[in-house]
């Protein structure tokens, strides 16, 4: 009876103790990485640290139409399509969205929010019931207005707490999103 | 006459100044323009203060010189890096000439532009003492009454709290040191507000060098 009431306790602090070493995601989630990247430079980068601590399928948000090369004429389309509602066409799919309930989404902070490309992802599909958690590159405006446009453009969909990333240190920002991810709940 | 011709010109630059810095309220082509009115401004004010540039090389160079010099020159060097740096990516006046790492310039202008902010509010402290008795004819220099100091102090105290608090939350160390280019997410910025922050972060930098200066030339008086 001894043996057998050590050997539970045994066995139960073994789990224990394995799962606060582990980092395995919890297992009823089925993970999308969607990520937009005007050059597939740092946003991209993120969404490689995000994928390598919970998994999941990684998914680029591409428009149809590339924007210009130059630094102010993209800024200046950004500008008009925000203002005028006309976001870009996207050229690629998710295939099976509907099996997918966790969506981290990523974007790079254009005027102080979520690209115009990835406005256009959010009303393609149907996020309901889905959790969505926002990461975002930048280069000092933080998540700006990020969250609450998504909230605008999703409302049925849970939202986490996103995590903003400066742009040029993006390389290092490994063990921020680790954090990032523990704080959150989505890492053991 | 010279002075009004100098106050003019020195006054304008302090309200162009902040319409130039207000780019996300006026949008690109205010801001262009704008900028323009203030380089011909500071011309104009390096022309009438040409006796300045004559003498530079003239004379004993005390402590509170050299600080003052050196101010002088990093604001002109500064506002040469903000005009250069605008050029290429100029979408209003200068839409022919392009440059392909225009976000590297934008990064640089904007961080010549808050360490010339700075520069200037310095810079306007030194001078202010100049700037009051320029704008009376009279040369009196009664001192000031208590009475009239403890309501000077008592307006500026709050003033300068104010205004180191808008420096952090503005993020202009950040700004200044190139680690953050861009303004952090305001989802209300309003106009008022952001004139009162940047309005209180000149103050205070001016203060800096107004009572400093102050305070070292009465301890030289001292010795």
């Amino acid at each position: 009876m001894k043996k057998k009431i050590f050997c539970t306790a045994f066995v139960l602090a073994f789990l224990s103790a394995s799962s606060a070493f582990s980092q395995t995601p919890k297992s009823e989630e089925k993970i999308l990485i969607a990520y937009y990247s005007l050059r597939n430079g740092n946003t991209r980068i993120a969404a490689e640290h995000i994928q390598k601590n919970v998994g999941g399928d990684i998914f680029r948000i591409e428009t149809v139409q590339s924007y210009p090369s130059e630094y102010r004429a993209v800024t200046a389309q950004a500008k008009k399509e925000f203002d005028t509602g006309a976001w870009p066409d996207l050229k690629t799919q998710v295939k099976n969205f509907e099996n997918y309930n966790v969506i981290y989404l990523g974007s790079p902070n254009w005027w102080g929010t979520i690209a115009p490309a990835v406005m256009r992802f959010l009303s393609t599909y149907d996020f309901s019931g889905k959790t969505i958690i926002p990461f975002i590159t930048h280069e000092g405006s933080r998540m700006g207005q990020s969250e609450a446009d998504i909230k605008k453009l999703a409302p049925k969909a849970e939202l986490l707490p996103g995590i903003a990333i400066r742009g040029r240190s993006v390389n290092d920002a490994g063990a921020d999103v680790e954090n990032w991810l523990r704080k959150i709940g989505k890492l053991k | 006459m010279k002075r009004i011709l100098r106050l003019l010109v020195d006054v304008s630059m302090f309200l162009v100044l902040f319409l130039v810095m207000a780019y996300n309220f006026t949008g690109n082509a205010i801001h262009e323009w704008s900028g323009m009115l203030l380089s011909l401004l500071f011309l104009s004010h390096l022309l009438l203060n040409g006796a300045w540039l004559r003498r530079i090389f003239r004379g004993h160079y005390s402590f509170l010189r050299i600080v003052s010099t050196s101010i002088n020159l990093l604001l002109l060097l500064s506002f040469l890096v903000v005009f250069i740096a605008a050029v290429p990516i100029s979408a209003e006046l200068f839409p022919f000439i392009s440059f392909s790492e225009g976000m590297e310039l934008a990064r640089i202008h904007i961080w010549a532009s808050n360490c010339l902010f700075l520069l200037v509010a310095l810079h306007g402290g030194i001078q202010w003492s100049r700037f009051k008795q320029n704008l009376s004819r009279k040369s009196k220099k009664r001192p000031r009454s208590l009475r009239q100091l403890t309501l000077i102090y008592a307006l500026l105290f709050p003033v300068l709290a104010y205004g180191v608090w808008a420096f952090v939350d503005r993020g202009i160390l950040y700004k200044i040191t190139m680690y953050y280019t861009f303004d952090p997410g305001r989802a209300n910025d309003s106009f008022l507000r952001f004139v009162a922050d940047y309005l209180s972060i000149f103050i205070l930098f001016a203060s800096l060098t107004y009572y400093g200066f102050a305070w070292l030339r009465a301890r030289r008086r001292q010795n």
